[in-house]
């Protein structure tokens, strides 16, 4: 009995072990992501971006 | 809304990396290589609208029940367009009819970012918070963006007073549009968007009122429909074209718009919640020839829908001057769809729509006059194209032109000198220590002079819609001119007489202002706070009612708020769209059911003083005896008060 307890222990340390990191990596998926290098920066963004233009035609009239 | 800066469109703000949408991999929804350092590697195959491209991959695997529905909801098929313009075609040729619906009028659909996320791409997008997820809609940044010329308009009083719901409950667009309705999938052969059974209906909330204590719903109900005596009048835009420019893009131009109110004929009783026989139409931007680029000849059976639709305007108040007397609607010809108001190749489309003089309800003999005085009214103020065309030639008249340059040079009345005063040093910087306020007497009277304008000339003012004209207006009244007037209706008032413009330039030459200025048309921030308490006081706020509500504020304002007691009547409520001014007993009707009446002393304040003057000149002109321009305004009051 006190064996198969601590065998039933060990599988949920490891269980939990597991789920801490899947969680850790699944909690830092955005931050982690390549992505926010640039999007989490103004100044990268303004570089990249200087000189982009809307494209709609100059014969576009009224609104929504 | 001001468009965002490319930069502000895509920059991810650090609050989005802790909430649960952060915590999945950005290329879970949009693809593309992050591992690449350089931009155009890391971006390729990056879709930028997943849940538009594909709704169930990226929002589905958590919202399923929800995207299992609004990937077929009106925001995102606008399913009702084919079934209109099916109703129109010549069915051989749906193939390039179907092309320009695809190319112009599905541009506007959108999916779950557009509301939750980005700004829609009609409205080219943007973050609207750091790409954090929003369970509820920005009212001035997403529904608006898109339904922003009409509802957005309406709604907080660029034109007309607004709607109540916004303006004494604070609502904006969800609690009556709610997820039910929005989520909702249409049907492919939807009627119309009428009849999505999750749509929002006034007696949703407004129950039973047929068998409450207001005579008039008794009377009424199941007669009309609620917005027949509850909205103010709308925008109704006319004839509508697409086409592709010579770079191949996209364009649609609409040719006309324009203000007005009409009642029709219910032509469709069977529509949910639609048992009335009167109903609000607003005019749709077709015409037969609208998608010629795409095929001549598409619309051969433009008569079996109306062009004149049902319409629910989105500036509902309780009190309308339409409902203000049983006699301003019965019998009001012109407030019905006439055989008149149409073009030929609309009359077969509209014929149920009509309401012929035979059904025209007829006017009560015994029915309680409204009566408005408006003995008081100082006519002179105001002047119409033809007297101004009359008398363009005598010796003292000065025309003023207060539009900016590339109008003015594009057309404008023969002789009038170009004086627009927002680019002029009538008022301190936006930088000074008190931004906006009006400069020395002095100073104003020597600009004045240098425009060739003197105190006694009479002088006639116009712009494109009355914004600019009646702000200068009133400076020259405050600088001491007694014989000041607005043209009505602009520049294009003027058009509609039929009278040409010129494009030559004109100038005066300088001389003398020489007018007694009149101090006690302004009022300081210590005056107001001194007032604010007394008796027969008003303080009128001419802003939007966004900026009541503090949903916004002014660039240069501390904060956002208003003047304690101050009552809010946006300055489009004064105005008819294209410029004209409202009658002038509609306007003193209006203003006394907001408690604002002659024999008060009323202090006009805005955001900078601009609009705050042009409602002193319109209450001027309705011979209030004492008015006041609280000149330093919201922006002046927030840094102080």
């Amino acid at each position: 009995m006190k064996r198969s307890t601590r065998s039933h222990n060990a599988v949920l340390a490891a269980l939990a072990g597991l789920l801490a990191v899947g969680l850790a990596s699944t909690v830092l998926a955005a931050e982690r992501s390549g992505c926010v290098t640039c999007h989490l920066d103004k100044a990268m963004l303004v570089k990249n971006l200087s000189g982009a233009k809307a494209r709609t035609s100059a014969m576009q009239s009224g609104s929504g | 809304m001001a468009p965002l800066e490319p930069q502000e469109k895509v920059l991810v703000s650090r609050d989005f990396l802790s909430t649960t949408h952060g915590e999945i991999a950005c290329e879970s929804c949009h693809g593309g290589a992050p591992a690449n350092t350089d931009k155009a590697s890391a971006h390729a195959g990056m879709d930028p609208h997943p849940s538009i491209n594909n709704p169930q991959k990226a929002c589905g695997e958590c919202h399923g029940e929800i995207v299992a529905t609004a990937k077929d909801s009106l925001h995102a098929t606008l399913s009702t367009f084919p079934t209109v313009l099916k109703s129109r075609a010549n069915m051989e040729n749906w193939g390039q009819i179907d092309e320009a619906r695809k190319n112009h009028c599905a541009g506007c659909h959108t999916s779950c970012g557009g509301c939750h996320v980005s700004r829609p791409k009609f409205a080219r997008k943007g973050f609207v918070k750091g790409h954090v997820f929003q369970k509820r809609s920005d009212p001035l940044n997403q529904c608006t963006a898109c339904h922003g010329s009409r509802v957005g308009n309406e709604f907080y009083g660029q034109r007309g007073q607004g709607d109540v719901h916004a303006a004494k409950a604070g609502m904006d667009c969800v609690p009556c549009h709610q997820a039910g309705e929005m989520d909702a999938a249409a049907p492919i052969d939807l009627k119309g968007r009428y009849y999505l059974k999750e749509m929002a209906r006034c007696t949703d909330c407004h129950k039973d009122l047929q068998y409450g204590s207001v005579r008039d719903h008794a009377i009424h109900i199941g007669k009309v429909q609620c917005q027949v005596c509850h909205s103010q009048t709308y925008v109704n835009c006319y004839s509508c074209h697409v086409g592709k420019d010579s770079d191949g893009m996209a364009f649609f131009q609409n040719r006309r718009e324009g203000e007005s109110m009409k009642i029709g004929r219910n032509d469709d009783e069977k529509a949910p919640g639609a048992g009335y026989r009167y109903m609000l139409v607003r005019h749709v931007p077709s015409d037969p020839g609208m998608f010629d680029f795409y095929g001549k000849g598409g619309f051969t059976n433009f008569g079996n829908t109306p062009t004149w639709k049902r319409a629910s305007p989105h500036n509902i108040r309780r009190r309308t001057w339409q409902a203000a007397n049983c006699n301003n609607c019965h019998g009001n010809r012109g407030l019905f769809l006439a055989d008149a108001d149409l073009l030929d190749y609309e009359k077969e489309a509209n014929r149920k729509v009509v309401v012929s003089d035979e059904i025209l309800p007829k006017a009560l003999e015994k029915t309680q006059k409204l009566v408005i005085d408006t003995g008081k009214v100082r006519k002179s103020m105001v002047v119409d194209a033809r007297w101004l065309h009359d008398n363009l030639k005598e010796r003292n008249l000065v025309v003023i032109d207060a539009r900016d340059r590339a109008a003015y040079e594009k057309g404008h009345i023969e002789g009038a000198i170009r004086f627009n005063p927002l680019e002029s040093d009538l008022r301190s910087g936006e930088d000074a220590e008190k931004p906006f306020v009006l400069a020395p007497h002095k100073k104003v009277a020597e600009i004045l002079g240098s425009k060739g304008i003197a105190a006694d000339d009479h002088i006639v003012v116009y712009d494109r819609n009355g914004i600019f004209a009646g702000s200068l207006l009133a400076v020259l009244s405050w600088a001491g001119a007694d014989n000041v007037s607005y043209l009505n209706g602009g520049i294009e008032g003027w058009h509609d007489a039929g009278f040409h413009t010129s494009t030559g330039s004109s100038t005066r030459k300088a001389r003398p202002f020489t007018g007694t200025v009149r101090p006690e048309f302004v009022a300081d921030s210590d005056t107001v706070a001194g007032l604010l308490e007394k008796r027969g006081v008003v303080v009128l706020d001419n802003r939007l009612i966004d900026r009541t509500l503090g949903m916004t504020k002014h660039e240069k304002a501390s904060r956002a708020g208003f003047i304690p007691g101050s009552i809010n009547v946006p300055l489009g409520a004064l105005y008819m769209e294209n410029g004209f001014l409202k009658t002038p007993a509609e306007l003193l009707w209006m203003l006394g059911t907001h408690g604002i009446t002659p024999d008060k002393t009323v202090i006009t304040t805005c955001d900078t003083g601009i609009a705050a003057a042009d409602a002193f000149f319109i209450l001027r002109y309705l011979g209030f005896p004492d008015v006041r321009v609280y000149d330093e305004a919201w922006v002046g009051w927030s840094r102080t008060r």
